[in-house]
């Protein structure tokens, strides 16, 4: 299973494997991960789920269509080059040692 | 809460999204005190969303539609209670479950939710005759679907029209019924309603409007 790492504000790290087919948001609610709301279920339509992707690893994701994009632009944290909302980003083998980091706040 | 304030209890009756999203945002929020979260259904809090969705289809468990995970309650100390509340003694500030117990209150959120409307037609009670809202509806639409081969569904909503779609998706031969003119009445204008009734139609599901069901008619074998 693709491993993503989950980073917390305060630098904690938190590595897990995420079952292909579900979404980088779906992986951190399932482990319990603190620091993703997910209000909508994965619908684009919160804003919550809100990550940075690390730099070192955004080739791995596909670019956003334009409801995320919208989306992004209510996000409660700054919305950055390296915004994404995790529920649009579908795991597959290819985001295996993906980072991603949380914000400070969701809403 | 302000600060400073006592640490108060509150009592959340429903754990549907909005009992547990105002447990959830209450935690979120700094709130201290107790939180009691009762729930008349037999599950871990869920999403009903994908009932009429992936689930129905078979692409999804129970565990996928958890909106959080059990260790969530524990490590965010709410207490997930299940039964059903029959009664608010508002002078004592407190409430009371079908099985007996009892769980006093500061503060009181009903967050009971709504269920379908059933016909009062006769034959409700036949065998083959569904509702949908709950994971436990879901899970027995789920097998009958799997043998059935014509389905009928009352309504023409988003849930009824998520239901023919899926039904016939799986080769069944689907025919909805709906009172009104057109589906969707409530929440889509009539355009937007032709595009819906096209693409069902389209799809081979046979679509009656301004019809009334004034009875249910089967055998005991829900056929
Ligand atoms: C099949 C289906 C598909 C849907 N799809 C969508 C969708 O795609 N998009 C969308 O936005 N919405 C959708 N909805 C609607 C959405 O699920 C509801 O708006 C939402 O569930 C409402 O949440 P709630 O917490 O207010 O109430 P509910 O989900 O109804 O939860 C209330 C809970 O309270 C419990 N309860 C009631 N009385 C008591 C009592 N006395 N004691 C203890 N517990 C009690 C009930 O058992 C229930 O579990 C769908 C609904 C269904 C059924
Ligand atoms: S979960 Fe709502 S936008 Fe991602």
């Amino acid at each position: 299973m693709p491993k993503i790492t989950y980073v917390a504000v305060d630098g904690t790290e938190q590595a897990i494997e995420v079952p292909t087919g579900t979404s980088v948001m779906r992986g951190a609610v399932f482990n319990d991960i603190d620091g993703i709301v997910a209000q909508c279920g994965g619908n684009a339509q919160c804003a919550t789920c809100h990550v940075y992707v690390d730099e070192t690893t955004l080739d791995k994701l596909e670019p956003m269509e334009s409801n995320e994009d919208g989306m992004l632009d209510f996000t409660a944290c700054p919305r950055r080059p390296n915004s994404r909302l995790s529920c649009q980003l579908e795991v597959t083998g290819a985001l295996d040692g993906l980072i991603v980091h949380l914000p400070e706040r969701q809403n | 809460m302000t600060a400073g304030a006592p640490v108060s209890s509150v009592v959340i009756v429903g754990a549907g999204q909005a009992g547990y999203q105002t447990a959830a945002s209450l935690r979120e929020r700094g709130h201290a005190g107790r939180i009691t979260l009762i729930s008349a259904e037999d599950a871990l809090p869920y999403e009903r969303p994908p009932l009429s969705k992936a689930y129905l289809k078979g692409e999804a468990d129970e565990t996928r539609l958890w909106l959080r995970p059990v260790t969530y309650y524990v490590r965010q100390s709410i207490d997930l209670v299940g039964g059903t509340v029959t009664g608010i003694d508002r002078d004592a500030r407190r409430v009371r479950l079908a099985d007996g117990s009892a769980y006093d209150y500061d503060h009181l959120v009903l967050a009971t939710g709504a269920r379908p409307r059933t016909l009062d037609v006769p034959g409700v009670g036949l065998r083959g005759v569904h509702t949908l809202r709950t994971a436990q509806e879901a899970a027995a639409l789920r097998s009958a679907l799997a043998a059935a081969r014509h389905a009928v569904v009352v309504g023409a909503g988003f849930v009824g029209l998520e239901f023919a779609a899926v039904a016939r998706e799986s080769g069944c031969e689907v025919t909805v019924v709906e009172a009104l003119d057109r589906p969707l009445a409530r929440v889509v204008s009539a355009r937007t309603a032709e595009h819906f009734t096209r693409l069902h139609r389209g799809a081979g599901t046979q679509l009656l409007f301004g019809q009334g069901v004034t009875a249910l008619h089967g055998n005991s074998r829900g056929t």
